[in-house]
C-alpha cells in the first residue's frame, strides 16, 4: 500500500468521486462534460488528449475525466482507470454504422479489473438528432441486459438540449454514494 | 527548580490519542526526507527534464499522464525506501489507518494545509502535479507569479 491509497482514503472522507467518460470518437463526451459544467458548447473540436473538470454537485465533489475516443487513443484509456468510481459510456445514438464497435469496446472495458467496482452509466446521446436510436434500442444493441458485473443504467440524453442529463448523473452519484460512503 | 514529583500529581491524563506518536514521527520523517538536498535535487532534475512538455491550455496532452505516472512512482518509492531506512517499525498500513481516523477539520497538526500535504498530494493528484509543472515552466520563462516581496519596478528616465 502506498500514498496513492492513503490519499484516496482521505479524499473519500471529503465526499469526492472520480468519474471517467469514455466512448467512441464523436460520441459527445466533451460536450456532455462542458454542458454539465455550464460552459459554452459551440466550439468543441475532437479531443486528442484529455480534459478534467472538478465540480460540486449535490454535496459531492466530482472529478470528471474525459479522454479522447479516436481509435489510436483507445489504448491510452487504461492509464485513467485507477480509482474510478463511475464509468460513463457515451454513445452516438445516430451512428448506427459503429454500434458493433461501440459494443465491443464497452465489453473490453467491463472486463477490466480496475473498473470492476465502478457503476456504469450509458448515455444514449444525441436524442435531438432525427434517426437517433432510443435508449431502449441502444440497450438492445449493446446487449446491456447481459451485464451482471456492474450496476448499470441507460438513459437517452441530448448534450445539446441538456435533456435528462442531470437525472442521469444524479442516478450515477446516488449509486456510487450508496456503495462507497455508507460505511461511515 | 521545584522537584518534578511535586507537580506530577497535578497532571491528570484524561485521554490521549492512541498511536499519535507514530503518526507524528512518520510526518516528521517525511518532512526531513522532502526537505533533504537529495530529494530537492531529484525533484529539480525531474522538473527540468519535463517542464517543456507542459503548456497552459485546457486540454491535456496524453504524455502528461505518462510523466505523472513516472513522477508518482519515482518519488513514492523513494519516500517509502527512506522511511523504512529511518524507522525500524515503519508500517504503511498503520500509517494509513491513522490517517483515515485523522479528522482534517480539527486538524491538530495543521497537516491538511501544510506544504508537506500538498507535496504528498502531487504524487496522487494529477491537477496538483500539473500546477507544479506549470509553475516551474513559468519560472523558467522568467515570469515570477509568487513574489514574496513587493519589488518596485521603475523605468529609467530618458
Amino acid at each position: 500500500m502506498g500514498f496513492l491509497t492513503v490519499l484516496k482514503k482521505m479524499r473519500q472522507k471529503e465526499k469526492e468521486m472520480r468519474i471517467l467518460l469514455l466512448g467512441l470518437d464523436n460520441a459527445g463526451k466533451t460536450t456532455i462534460l462542458k454542458r454539465f459544467n455550464g460552459e459554452p458548447i459551440d466550439t468543441i473540436s475532437p479531443t486528442l488528449g484529455f480534459n478534467i473538470k472538478t465540480l460540486e454537485h449535490n454535496g459531492y465533489t466530482l472529478n470528471m475525466w474525459d479522454v479522447g475516443g479516436q481509435k489510436s487513443l483507445r489504448s491510452y484509456w487504461r492509464n485513467y482507470f485507477e480509482c474510478t468510481d463511475g464509468l460513463v459510456w457515451v454513445v452516438d445514438s445516430a451512428d448506427r454504422m459503429r454500434l458493433e464497435t461501440c459494443k465491443q469496446e464497452l465489453e473490453i472495458l467491463l472486463q477490466e479489473e480496475r473498473l470492476a467496482g465502478a457503476t456504469l452509466l450509458v448515455l444514449a446521446n444525441k436524442q435531438d438528432l432525427p434517426g437517433a436510436l432510443t435508449a431502449n434500442e441502444i440497450k438492445e444493441a449493446l446487449q446491456l441486459d447481459n451485464i451482471t458485473t456492474h450496476h448499470w443504467l441507460v438513459v437517452g440524453v441530448s448534450a445539446v438540449t441538456g435533456e435528462k442529463l442531470l437525472n442521469a448523473v444524479d442516478w450515477l452519484i446516488d449509486d456510487i454514494a450508496k456503495r462507497i460512503f455508507t460505511l461511515d | 527548580m521545584d522537584s518534578p514529583t511535586e507537580h506530577a500529581t497535578n497532571i491528570e491524563i484524561v485521554g490521549i490519542t492512541r498511536g499519535s506518536e507514530f503518526f507524528d514521527e512518520v510526518i516528521g520523517h517525511i518532512e526531513d526526507i522532502v526537505l533533504s538536498e537529495e530529494f530537492q535535487q531529484m525533484q529539480e532534475e525531474f522538473l527540468e527534464q519535463h517542464w517543456n512538455c507542459f503548456e497552459t491550455g485546457e486540454e491535456n496532452k496524453l504524455e502528461y499522464m505518462d510523466i505523472f505516472e513516472e513522477y508518482s512512482n519515482k518519488f513514492e518509492s523513494h519516500i517509502m525506501q527512506e522511511l523504512q531506512h529511518r524507522m525500524d517499525d515503519f508500517n504503511m498500513e498503520k500509517f494509513v489507518e491513522e490517517l483515515s481516523s485523522y479528522d482534517s477539520h480539527q486538524d491538530p497538526y495543521g497537516f491538511g494545509d501544510s506544504e508537506i500535504f500538498e507535496l504528498l498530494q502531487s504524487f496522487s493528484d494529477f491537477q496538483t502535479f500539473k500546477d507544479l509543472m506549470l509553475d516551474y515552466r513559468s519560472r523558467k520563462e522568467g515570469h515570477v507569479p509568487n513574489l514574496e516581496f513587493d519589488i518596485l519596478i521603475t523605468t529609467p528616465l530618458r
